[in-house]
C-alpha cells in the first residue's frame, strides 16, 4: 500500500503515466509563474536599463523580429535547408543505426569486434571531424547532412545493441524450448523486447542531429539557420539571434516531447521499474 | 501517559488518505482500539491491504493525520518509547552493519564512538558479532533482519514494533528466525506489537492475536494464546495449536472472499 | 535490496586456472576489429581510393604527431585546452551538485525550474555562443563559460534523479528514528545520490570535452580545437586526425577514470553489470 509520502519524489506517475493531480496544478501554476515572471523581469529590467539590452536584448524585440522574419522568403529558404539538412541526416542516422545496432547486439563476434571503435567514436567530440568533413563534402548541405547523421548515428546505435544484448534469457529459453526458429525468436522476442530500447535511441539522436546541423551551420555555410544566428551575430542584432536560437528551443522541445510519448506507448506492457533499484 | 502497567493505549484510531492519482478519499482504518500491557508480545493477522502495516506506522509516528488517541507509556530511562523493524529489512545499503544498527543512536546525537560501543551487544545478541564491518547485500535475508531487529533494540525502546518482518524469507529461515526473536524477546524484555498475515507466525510468537478485517480495517476478535512458554517449534504440530490456528481462519477466511479468491 | 540478492545469485564465476586460460574471444575479436580497421584505413589511402586530404592514413597521422610532440607545437595547445577544461568542467560540478540537490530535495523549486530544464535540453548549446562570445568576447572566460554550459544540464539532471532514487522506505526509517533534516540528508539523501552524482560526472566529462572543442571552433586561436581546425583549413589531415585522436583518447581514459572512481564510491553496492 502506498500512501501520500513526505519525502522527495519524482512526479508520481500512474501506471497509464499521468501524472498526480499535485503535481499537475504544481507544475502548471510554477512553471507558468517561473516563465512569465523571467520574462518580466527581463522585459523591464531591460527597459529600465538594469539589463544591457545590446547584449541581452528584451522579450518584445524578439517578438518583432520574430514578426519582421517570418515575412521574409529569406527565413523560410533558411528554414527548409536547415529542415532538409536535419531531416536528411536524421534518416540516414535511423537507416544504418538501427540495422546495424540490431546486428551488432545480436551477433557476440561482431560486438567484440566493433567494440573499441564504437567506444572510441563515442568517447570522441564528433564535431572535431568537422574539418575534414568539409574538406570531403564541401561546404553545401551534404556536409551538414552527414554532422547530423555522425551525431544522431551512435546514439540511435548503442541503446538498440544494449536492448538486443539485454534481452532476457528466460524468454528466449522459453522461446527455444517451443522449437521457434531463429528468424521467429527475432521476431517474438527480440524485436518487441528492444522496440523501447529503439526508441530512447530515437530520442536522444532528435538532439544530437539538431546539434549537428547548427554546429555545421555556424562554421561554414552560406544558408540554413545556424548561418542565419551566424550574420545576426555578426552584425550584433541579439533580437535575431535569440529568436533563431527560440527555434531551436521550440523544435527540440517538440520533437523530444512526441518522442516521449511514443516511448511511454510502447513501454506500457512493462511493469513499472522499482525506484531504488536502479543498476 | 498510560497508567496500572500500559505499554500503549489505542482509542478510536481512523485513517484515511486522498489517494495522489485519483484525489479519492480512502478509509484505510476504520477503528481501533487496543490496550497492551507492559511486557505483552501482541500479534496483529488479517488480510493483506486490511491497514495493519498503516496501524503500526500511526503508532510509530510516521503517519501523523490520524484520528483517535494514542498514548505511549513515557520512560524514566535513557531509552524512547518505541521503535520500528521494518517490512524487507529497510537496511541502508551504504552503511555497514555497524553504522546500520547505530543509526537511532546517531540520530539522538550520541556520538560515532559512543554509539558504536552501545550497539555492540545487540549486534551479539541477534548473533551477528563478527559481521559488523559488513554491508548489507553481503548478508543473507535473514541476517538483514537480525541487524534490522538490533538497529531496533539499539535505541532502547519499550515498544518493539514489528512490520511483517519476516515476509520475505523463505520457510526454513522463518521458523529459525521465528525462534530467534523469542530468545531474544526473552532476554530484551520488551512489549512487542507484531504485524504479520501468518497465522501460525502470530499463534507460535504471541501472547495475544488480534484478527483485523478487510479495508477499511477494524479489530474482529482478540485471542488470548494459553500455551506454555518457552515454546518450540514442534509446538505448532500440537491440538492446542491447531485448534487456535483453524478459529482464526475462519474469522479471516470470509475476509478474502472479494480479493483473492475467484468468485 | 532485490536486485542486489539476484545479481548476487545470478551467474557464478567459473573458477577457471589463470594459466591454463585461452585469451578471450572478446580480447581476440576486439584485437582483430581494431588492427583490421586500421590496416583497411591505410589500404584505402595508399591505393588513392579516397583523397590524402580526406582521410590521411594511420602511419602518416603517426609520423605527423611525432614531428608536432617533438618540436613543441602540440604541448601548449593541450595546455590551453586542459585548463579550459579543467576551469569549466569544475565550475559545472560545483554548481551542478548542489543545484540539483536543491532540485531535487524541494518540490516547489523542481516545479519552478521544470519548464526551464526543458528548455535547456531541447537548445543546442552551440546555438548560444555566438552570443556567449558578443557578451564575453574571444577569450578564456568564453570557453571556460561553454564548457561549463555544456556539462552542467548532466550533471544537475543526475544528481536530482539521485534525490528521487532514494527509496521512501529510507525515509521511514529515519522519520522513524526522529533524524533531523540535516541527519536524513547526511544519511539518506547524500548516499543515495552518490552514484547518480557520479554518473552525471562521468557524462559530464564527454559534453565538457565537446564543449572545448566547439567554444575553440569558434572562438580561438589556441587549444586541440583550434590545432584542428588551423590544420583542417591547411588541408593538413594528418594533423586534424592527430588532434582528433588526441581528443578521443582523452575522452575514453576521462570516461574511464570516472567509472574506476564511480566502482570505488560503490563499495556498498554489488556489482550489477
Amino acid at each position: 500500500m502506498s500512501i501520500a509520502s513526505r519525502y522527495p519524489q519524482p512526479a508520481v506517475r500512474s501506471r497509464r503515466g499521468g501524472l498526480s493531480w499535485i503535481d499537475r496544478r504544481g507544475r502548471l501554476v510554477y512553471g507558468t509563474a517561473g516563465l512569465v515572471g523571467f520574462a518580466l523581469l527581463w522585459e523591464f529590467g531591460s527597459r529600465a536599463g538594469v539589463i544591457n539590452e545590446f547584449f541581452f536584448s528584451r522579450p518584445t524585440a524578439i517578438f518583432q523580429a520574430g514578426v519582421n522574419e517570418v515575412q521574409l522568403e529569406r527565413f523560410w529558404r533558411d528554414v527548409r535547408v536547415s529542415l532538409t539538412e536535419f531531416l536528411a541526416g536524421y534518416g540516414i542516422a535511423i537507416a544504418i543505426g538501427v540495422p546495424l545496432g540490431l546486428l551488432t547486439g545480436w551477433y557476440k563476434r561482431l560486438n567484440y569486434a566493433l567494440d573499441p571503435w564504437l567506444n572510441f567514436l563515442n568517447s570522441l567530440p564528433r564535431f572535431a571531424l568537422l574539418p575534414v568533413i568539409f574538406i570531403a563534402f564541401g561546404l553545401g548541405i551534404w556536409s551538414k547532412i552527414f554532422v547530423a547523421f555522425l551525431g544522431a548515428w551512435l546514439a540511435i546505435m548503442i541503446p538498440t545493441i544494449q536492448g538486443v544484448r539485454t534481452v532476457d534469457r528466460r524468454f528466449l529459453d522459453v522461446a527455444a524450448s517451443f522449437g521457434a526458429s531463429k528468424a521467429r525468436l527475432f521476431v517474438t522476442v527480440v524485436a518487441p523486447a528492444t522496440v523501447p530500447f529503439i526508441i530512447t535511441g530515437l530520442r536522444l539522436g532528435v538532439a544530437r542531429a539538431l546539434i549537428g546541423v547548427i554546429t555545421g551551420e555556424l562554421l561554414a555555410a552560406t544558408e540554413g539557420l545556424g548561418f542565419f544566428i551566424k550574420r545576426a551575430s555578426d552584425t550584433l542584432q541579439t533580437d535575431r539571434l535569440l529568436f533563431a536560437v527560440l527555434i531551436f528551443t521550440f523544435t527540440g522541445i517538440i520533437l523530444v516531447e512526441a518522442l516521449r510519448q511514443i516511448e511511454k506507448r510502447f513501454q506500457r506492457w512493462r511493469p513499472p521499474v522499482r525506484r531504488g533499484a536502479t543498476a | 501517559m498510560t497508567s496500572n502497567g500500559l505499554a500503549l493505549r489505542a482509542t478510536g484510531v481512523r485513517f484515511s488518505y486522498v489517494d495522489q492519482a485519483t484525489r479519492d478519499n480512502l478509509l484505510a482504518i476504520e477503528r481501533i482500539d487496543l490496550e497492551i500491557p507492559e511486557g505483552q508480545f501482541v500479534a496483529i493477522v488479517g488480510p493483506s491491504g486490511c491497514g495493519k502495516s498503516t496501524f503500526v506506522k500511526i503508532v510509530n509516528g510516521l503517519l501523523p493525520d490520524y484520528e483517535g488517541e494514542i498514548d505511549v507509556m513515557e520512560r524514566s530511562g535513557q531509552g524512547t518509547a518505541h521503535a520500528m523493524v521494518f517490512q524487507d529489512a529497510a537496511l541502508f545499503p551504504w552503511y555497514t552493519v555497524l553504522n546500520n544498527v547505530s543509526y537511532g543512536l546517531r540520530c539522538r546525537g550520541v556520538p560515532a564512538k559512543a554509539a558504536h560501543e552501545r550497539a555492540m551487544p545487540y549486534i551479539k545478541l541477534v548473533g551477528l558479532a563478527g559481521f559488523e564491518q559488513k554491508y548489507p547485500y553481503q548478508l543473507s535475508g535473514g541476517m538483514q533482519q537480525r541487524a534490522n531487529l538490533a538497529r531496533a533494540l539499539t535505541v532502547d525502546p519499550e515498544i518493539l514494533l514489528m512490520d511483517e518482518p519476516f515476509a520475505a524469507l523463505d520457510a526454513q529461515t522463518r521458523e529459525l528466525m521465528q525462534a530467534e526473536l523469542l530468545r531474544i524477546w526473552d532476554e530484551a524484555d520488551k512489549t512487542v506489537l507484531f504485524i504479520t498475515h501468518q497465522i501460525d507466525e502470530a499463534i507460535y510468537l504471541a501472547d495475544r492475536v488480534l484478527v483485523m478485517s478487510a479495508r477499511p480495517g477494524r479489530i474482529l476478535a482478540d485471542i488470548p494464546v494459553d500455551l506454555p512458554r518457552p515454546r518450540e517449534l514442534r509446538i505448532k504440530r500440537t491440538p492446542e495449536f491447531t485448534a487456535l490456528a483453524d478459529r482464526i481462519w475462519e474469522l479471516i477466511s470470509p475476509q478474502l472472499h472479494d480479493q483473492d479468491v475467484p468468485a | 535490496m532485490t536486485t542486489a540478492l539476484a545479481a548476487r545469485r545470478g551467474h557464478p564465476t567459473p573458477a577457471r586456472p589463470f594459466f591454463r586460460r585461452r585469451p578471450s574471444e572478446r580480447l581476440v575479436f576486439g584485437v582483430l576489429g581494431f588492427a583490421g580497421v586500421l590496416i583497411l584505413w591505410e589500404a584505402v589511402s595508399r591505393l588513392e581510393l579516397v583523397r590524402q586530404a580526406v582521410l590521411s592514413r594511420p602511419t602518416a597521422i603517426v609520423s605527423a604527431a611525432v614531428t608536432d610532440a617533438t618540436n613543441g607545437v602540440i604541448w601548449p595547445h593541450i595546455a590551453i585546452s586542459g585548463t579550459e577544461y579543467v576551469l569549466g568542467f569544475g565550475a559545472a560540478l560545483a554548481v551542478g551538485i548542489p543545484l540539483g540537490l536543491a532540485i531535487g530535495m524541494f518540490r516547489r523549486l523542481n516545479w519552478l525550474v521544470d519548464p526551464w530544464l526543458s528548455a535547456i535540453y531541447a537548445t543546442p548549446t552551440v546555438a548560444i555562443v555566438p552570443l556567449i562570445i558578443i557578451v564575453l568576447g574571444i577569450g578564456l572566460e568564453t570557453k571556460i563559460f561553454v564548457v561549463f554550459l555544456e556539462a552542467i544540464f548532466v550533471v544537475t539532471v543526475s544528481t536530482m534523479a539521485g534525490v528521487h532514487a532514494a527509496d521512501a522506505v529510507y525515509h521511514d526509517v529515519a522519520e522513524s528514528f526522529r533524524a533531523s533534516g540535516w541527519t536524513r540528508f547526511k544519511t539518506v539523501i547524500l548516499p543515495a545520490s552518490v552514484p547518480y552524482i557520479l554518473t552525471g560526472a562521468r557524462l559530464g566529462t564527454g559534453r565538457a570535452l565537446v564543449g572545448v572543442v566547439i567554444a575553440e571552433f569558434l572562438a580561438s586561436n589556441q587549444g586541440i580545437g583550434f590545432y584542428i581546425s588551423f590544420n583542417g583549413a591547411l588541408l593538413r589531415s594528418d594533423r586534424v586526425y592527430f588532434g582528433i585522436i588526441l581528443l578521443g583518447v582523452l575522452g575514453v581514459v576521462l570516461g574511464e577514470a570516472m567509472r574506476v572512481l564511480e566502482r570505488r564510491f560503490e563499495r556498498w553496492r554489488p556489482a550489477i553489470n
